[in-house]
C-alpha cells in the first residue's frame, strides 16, 4: 500500500448478516484521499452492500454484524443515525447502478439537484436552483438551464445518470461510492460517463470507490484494486501490479475468462462451478471448491497477507 | 420509469370535467343568476305553490318563494361544504396514511387499528351523534364531513406509500443525507397526487350527499338558509299537489353527485394503469 499518511477510508473486517448468514464476511481495504479503489467481483459477491454499510444504509432484514467503517478517523459504524444522515450526501455519497432510478419520477431534475444544495449548503432555493443548473451544465448535460425544469423521464439514460452523478457531487462529497455507474448503459454512453467520473475526481479531489465487475472499467479509472470473492477481500493491490501479475486463484481465472485482443485464438477458461449461496459457504477458504490449487490446508481460512508491495493476498497456495 | 403523472395517464375524463365544471360555474354565477331573492316570501293566495311556468321557472313553494333562486343558492351552499369536507377529509386521510404507509411497524399497526374501528361505525349515525350534541353551524357541519370520510383515503395513501417507500429514489435520497420528512413529504406524497385527486373527487359527492341527507332530516344547516336537502324535505308534504318542490332538488343532487362520481371515476381509470375501459 501507498505510503500517503493516514487513509480517508479504511473499511476493517466488515461483516453484514442476512437472515443468519454472512453475506459479507471480513471485507478489508483502504483508501487515500483523492485514490479511486475499483472493488471487483461478480455479481451477489457483496459489493453494493459493502458500499451501502459505508453509509450505514444496509436495507433490512440485513444487519452489520460486525467490523470497522473510518471514515477520516471517526468509526461510521459507531455513529448515532442524525450524526451520519449529516455525512451522507456531504462527506460520502453514492452514485447507483440504474439510471434515473435515483431520480423522483415526478420532481423536476433540476429541483432534485437543487435539493442537496439547500439541504447541506444552506442555500436559498434561488441560489440553489442557479447552482443546481450550473452544475448540470458541468456534467455534460446540453442546454441545462432548459433541462433542469424537465421530469427525468425526459431525459436519455446517459443524462440521466450524468443527473444522478450531478446530485452526488452537489453536496461535495470526499468520498464517492460509484455502483456500477455504467452498467445499464450503451457502450459509449458508458464511455462519457467513466470520463466525466474522472474529469470530476480530477477537479474535486474526491476518493472513488468505483464497483464493478468489469476488469476493463478498473483498468481505465482505478489506482487500486480489491477483488471480493463470496463476502471477502481475497486480493489488493495497485492497478498495475494486479493486472501483470494476479496471485489469487480467482483473480487468475477472472483474467483467464477475458477474451485477449493480441491472442484472439486464445481458449477463454471460464471459472468451472458456481459462487456458493450464502448459506452454504464452504469452512476455510470459500474459493476452495472452485480452485484448482486447492489442497487440504484451504479448509483452514486463509489470512490477507502482504505478498508483494502494496500487493495482499488470502491464499495458503501463495508463494510469496 | 415515467412519471405517473406525465406518462402513465390514457385520456383525460372530459365528460367528468365538463358536468363538474358547469355545476362549479352554476354555483360561483347562482346568486347573480337567481332572478329572485331566495329568502323572500310571496302573497299567500297570488305567489304560493306556482306551478313551473313563465313567472316562476321551477314553480314555487308554499311560502311563494322562487324555487329556482333557491335551487341556485342551495347548490353553493351544498358544493362549498362538499369541497370543504372534502378538502378536509383528504388531507386528514393523506397525512394518516402517509404517515402509516412510510413509518410502517407500530406506526402502521396503531394508526390502521384506528381506521378499522372508526369504519366499524355507520357514518350516518356517528354524524347524527354530532349534530344532536353540539350546536349546529357551518363549520361544524363541514368538520363532521370532514372528520368521519378520510379512512378511505387513509387506507388508499397507506398502500401506495409502501410501495414507493422501498423504491430506489427513495434510497437515493437517503444516500443523499435526506431525512424522513423530507423524503415522505417532497418524495413520496407528490408521487400519490393521482390517487388524492380521484379520493377527492368522489369525497365531494359522497358529501354533498350526506350534507343532503342531514339538512333532509333536519339536522343540517340551520334554516332558513336554503339547501339542498332541507327544500327536499320541505317538499314533502306536498308531494301530490306540488311535485316539483321536491323534484327539482332531488334531480340537482342526483345531477351533482353523478357529475363528481363520474369525473372520479374517469380520473381513476385515466391514472390507474391496471384497469381498462
Amino acid at each position: 500500500m501507498t505510503n500517503r499518511g493516514e487513509p480517508l477510508l479504511r473499511v476493517e473486517d466488515l461483516r453484514i448478516r442476512f437472515d443468519g448468514s454472512d453475506v459479507v464476511s471480513g471485507a478489508s481495504f483502504e483508501l487515500g484521499p483523492g485514490e479511486v479503489l475499483g472493488l471487483v467481483g461478480e455479481s451477489g459477491c457483496g459489493k453494493s452492500l459493502t458500499a451501502l454499510a459505508i453509509l450505514q444504509l444496509v436495507p433490512p432484514p440485513g444487519s452489520v454484524a460486525g467490523g470497522k467503517v473510518i471514515f477520516s478517523g471517526v468509526d461510521l459504524l459507531a455513529l448515532p443515525e442524525r450524526e451520519m444522515r449529516r455525512r451522507r450526501g456531504a462527506e460520502i455519497a453514492m452514485v447507483f447502478q440504474e439510471p434515473g432510478a435515483s431520480l423522483n419520477p415526478v420532481l423536476s431534475v433540476g429541483s432534485q439537484v437543487a435539493e442537496v444544495f439547500t439541504v447541506h449548503r444552506g442555500f436559498s432555493r434561488r441560489a440553489a436552483m442557479r447552482e443546481a443548473v450550473a452544475l448540470l451544465e458541468r456534467v455534460g448535460i446540453p442546454d441545462a438551464a432548459a433541462r433542469a425544469g424537465d421530469a427525468p423521464h425526459r431525459l436519455s439514460g446517459g443524462q440521466r445518470q450524468r443527473a444522478a452523478i450531478a446530485m452526488a457531487i452537489a453536496g461535495r462529497p470526499r468520498l464517492l461510492l460509484a455502483d456500477e455507474p455504467t452498467t445499464a448503459l450503451d457502450v459509449t454512453v458508458q464511455a462519457q460517463i467513466l470520463e466525466l467520473l474522472r474529469r470530476l475526481r480530477e477537479e474535486t479531489g474526491m476518493a472513488v470507490v468505483l464497483i464493478t465487475h468489469n476488469l476493463g472499467v478498473v483498468a481505465e479509472m482505478a489506482d487500486r484494486v480489491a477483488v471480493m470473492y463470496a463476502g471477502k477481500v481475497v486480493e489488493n493491490a495497485a492497478v498495475r501490479d494486479l493486472f501483470r501479475r494476479p496471485l489469487h486463484p480467482y483473480t487468475q481465472g477472472l483474467f483467464a475468462s477475458l477474451p485477449d485482443l493480441r491472442d484472439p485464438d486464445k481458449a477463454l477458461l471460464p471459472i468451472p462451478g458456481v459462487v456458493p449461496r450464502p448459506d452454504a459457504m464452504p469452512s476455510g477458504c470459500r474459493f476452495r471448491d472452485r480452485c484448482p490449487l486447492a489442497g487440504e490446508i484451504c479448509a483452514e481460512e486463509p489470512l490477507l497477507l502482504a505478498r508483494g508491495p502494496g500487493h495482499a493476498v488470502a491464499c495458503h497456495k501463495v508463494e510469496s | 420509469m415515467t412519471s405517473p403523472l406525465l406518462a402513465r395517464r390514457r385520456r383525460w375524463p372530459w365528460g367528468g370535467t365538463t358536468a363538474v365544471g358547469m355545476l362549479l360555474a352554476l354555483a360561483v354565477l347562482g346568486p347573480i343568476l337567481a332572478p329572485f331573492d331566495p329568502l323572500a316570501t310571496g302573497d299567500p293566495l297570488a305567489d304560493a305553490l306556482v306551478s313551473p311556468g313563465s313567472r316562476f321557472l321551477l314553480g314555487s313553494d308554499d311560502l311563494g318563494r322562487d324555487l329556482l333562486s333557491r335551487l341556485l343558492h342551495g347548490v353553493r351552499l351544498s358544493l362549498g361544504i362538499g369541497l370543504a369536507a372534502a378538502a378536509l377529509s383528504v388531507g386528514v386521510g393523506a397525512i394518516v396514511g402517509a404517515l402509516a404507509g412510510f413509518r410502517g411497524r407500530w406506526t402502521d399497526a396503531i394508526l390502521m387499528r384506528g381506521v378499522d374501528f372508526l369504519l366499524a361505525f355507520p357514518r350516518l349515525v356517528l354524524l347524527l351523534g354530532a349534530v344532536a350534541f353540539l350546536d349546529r353551524s357551518l363549520p361544524l357541519i363541514v368538520a363532521i364531513l370532514g372528520l368521519t370520510g378520510w379512512m378511505g383515503t387513509a387506507r388508499l395513501v397507506r398502500a401506495q406509500v409502501m410501495s414507493l417507500r422501498h423504491r430506489e429514489f427513495v434510497d437515493a435520497g437517503r444516500a443523499l443525507g435526506l431525512g424522513d420528512a423530507r423524503l415522505l413529504l417532497r418524495h413520496v406524497l407528490p408521487n400519490c397526487a393521482g390517487v388524492l385527486l380521484v379520493s377527492a373527487t368522489l369525497s365531494v359527492g359522497s358529501s354533498m350527499l350526506l350534507e343532503a341527507s342531514l339538512s333532509f332530516l333536519g339536522l343540517g344547516v340551520p334554516a332558513p338558509t336554503p339547501s339542498i336537502g332541507s327544500m327536499l324535505a320541505e317538499g314533502r308534504s306536498f308531494l301530490a299537489s306540488a311535485p316539483w318542490i321536491s323534484t327539482f332538488p332531488g334531480l340537482m343532487i342526483a345531477l351533482a353527485v353523478m357529475a363528481f362520481h363520474g369525473l372520479g371515476e374517469g380520473l381513476r381509470r385515466s391514472f390507474d394503469p391496471g384497469s381498462s375501459r
